[in-house]
């Protein structure tokens, strides 16, 4: 048990196994990762061995049991059109929306991602990193899930909207971001990632209600975590915003991981859901780990993980490590870890 | 109808969001030549209103405030040439924007919906706004409070530095944050006058500082 390596570890927690301690497998963390390191995010696309060294560097401080190869979860945004602000720190973003009305949609097809360069580039990284530590750390590539895609394909202002408006163009959007999302996580698994962190965002339980979340984000995100499972690979689902009201919905889409936001009571989702996935988080990615002391991480994060009894659990953040976090603040993790 | 009976249409209106009520509601308290900043003060603002609560207790989410706040858009827009001077009472200035780096701008959006709704004038500076945009849109419409708003972690961290920005200048100005990125710990944290965690209460918190 106590010879179980970062892999070993990380699959129990997933599997729900017994495990010689909580792995840790943070989501959202390669932005941080390159700050930390300065490199900026263009060069990470243009470089993705430099990318890759820089997230080594990081994992063998923080000691992570798994974490992301592929942080550029947007890209797919970008294939279908969309302009993108590529900023030098922090994720990029949709500047300029493409689908305008429902006639640009009739146009758009589905992108093939071995010609879209951040893809390609998210790809040679995952690649340096695996060879890097091959058997030892779990990985998986960070990817958006179809309804916040097309909140950028739409505008999420214009999404909202149109869920009363117009509903059957919704879901005519939304089957072709199913599309091109299951298209990218195809091309991916090839580079020998085991899973795929899928992000839905803009399906966050403070933006839509549980009706629209069942018919407009889950079954969509099941289909692609579906596709995922038939390739033999893991999916760790992450929305943001309180879900506490839709936690049996949530697991209904049965991703082998559920990273909630810190808005949920990880002890509540663990009585709700705990039999049924696995839990990623909580610690608070602002108030703690961004502003708060050493201190102050080491409370939150015990207190976390004795609600779940460490089992089943995967540590780390509600949402992601944001640069300008200090590194003392995620390296806290190591501390609580080895001591409960 | 009596003009009780178009008011509680109006108000029902935009409670359901149908902006088709909304507006032919409003073509008949026209017809009828009822006051128009009435319509809008005890019809319209008093369904924004009632939505704005039934947010805050999760009853609906945003796009059932945004169809609301459509139907009294439409419906405001039909009314506004009937205003008298002087109709237009604010009971404070909002200097609002999305910190710099952050393109994610529907909550602040939201808070503008239900602070206008409300009376309260709104200068609105949109999403990416630099420190010095904040600094001096406050000084020059004299702003009562300046709101921050942060979606994603990444621009959050701008926040201190224009807290203290803006403290330089206009000392008594009530800086307020909000936003997905920010709680009311990191609030407190950074020094900010007030937090809140979504735009219904938003509503609350500026009402209470213009107040006080």
């Amino acid at each position: 048990m106590s010879d179980m390596t970062s892999r070993e570890r990380f699959i129990a927690a997933m599997k729900r196994e017994e495990v010689d301690r909580v792995p840790i497998g943070p989501p959202f963390q390669g932005y941080w990762a390159l700050e930390q390191m300065k490199v900026s995010v263009p060069d990470s696309i243009s470089d993705p061995k430099k990318a890759a060294e820089a997230q080594i560097s990081i994992v063998d401080k923080t000691e992570m049991d798994g974490f992301e190869t592929m942080w550029d979860w947007l890209c797919p945004a970008e294939a279908m059109g969309c302009t993108p602000d590529i900023v030098d720190i922090g994720s990029p973003s949709t500047a300029e929306h493409i689908v305008s009305d429902p006639s640009v949609l009739d146009k758009m097809e589905v992108p093939d991602p071995s010609k879209d360069y951040r893809a390609k580039s998210a790809y040679e990284c995952t690649e340096h990193i695996i060879k890097h530590y091959g058997d030892d750390k779990y990985y998986f590539m960070t990817l958006v899930c179809p309804f916040t895609l097309v909140g950028e394909l739409r505008g999420v202002e214009n999404l909202m909207m149109d869920l009363f408006d117009q509903p059957d163009f919704v879901k005519d959007m939304l089957k072709l971001a199913t599309e091109a999302i299951d298209t990218y996580t195809e091309y991916f698994i090839g580079c020998g990632t085991d899973g795929f962190c899928m992000a839905d965002p803009t399906a966050s339980g403070d933006l839509i209600g549980k009706e629209d979340f069942e018919q407009f984000a889950m079954p969509y995100s099941k289909a692609c975590i579906d596709k995922i499972r038939k390739m033999g690979g893991s999916s760790i689902l992450h929305i943001c915003g309180n879900t506490s009201d839709r936690l049996g919905a949530i697991a209904d889409i049965i991703p082998d991981v559920f990273s909630m936001d810190a808005l949920v009571d990880i002890g509540v989702a663990k009585q709700e859901i705990g039999d049924r996935v696995a839990l990623l988080g909580n610690v608070n990615p602002a108030e703690t780990m961004f502003a708060g002391t050493k201190e102050e991480v080491l409370k939150e994060t015990e207190d976390c993980i004795k609600k779940t009894d460490g089992k089943g659990h995967i540590l780390g953040a509600g949402c992601d490590i944001a640069p300008g976090t200090p590194m003392e603040n995620v390296l806290a993790w190591k501390e609580v870890i080895q001591k409960i | 109808m009596d003009e009780k009976e178009i008011l509680g249409i109006l108000k029902d209106a935009v409670v359901k969001g149908d902006e088709k009520l909304s507006t032919e509601t409003a073509k008949v308290a026209i017809a009828d030549k009822m006051d128009a900043y009435k319509c809008i003060k005890e019809g319209l603002s008093e369904g924004m209103a009632v939505i704005s609560d039934k947010y805050d207790k999760r009853e609906v989410f945003v796009p059932q405030i945004l169809r609301s706040a459509r139907a009294m858009n439409m419906a405001v827009e039909l009314l506004k040439p009937y205003l008298k001077a002087g109709d237009s009472k604010t009971s404070g200035t909002v200097v609002i924007g999305v910190v710099q780096g952050d393109i994610h701008d529907i909550g602040k959006n939201l808070v503008k919906l239900l602070c206008e709704a409300a009376g309260v004038k709104i200068i609105d500076l949109g999403k990416s706004v630099s420190i010095d945009k904040f600094v001096d849109a406050a000084k020059e419409s004299n702003a009562d409070i300046v709101g921050m708003s942060s979606l994603m972690t990444t621009s959050m961290i701008a926040m201190p530095d224009a807290i203290k920005a803006i403290r330089d200048t206009l000392p008594d100005c009530k800086i307020i944050i909000g936003g997905g990125a920010v709680s009311q710990g990191y609030a407190d944290k950074i020094g900010a006058d007030g937090y809140a965690d979504d735009a219904a209460k938003a509503l609350k918190l500026v009402e209470s500082i213009l107040e006080a």
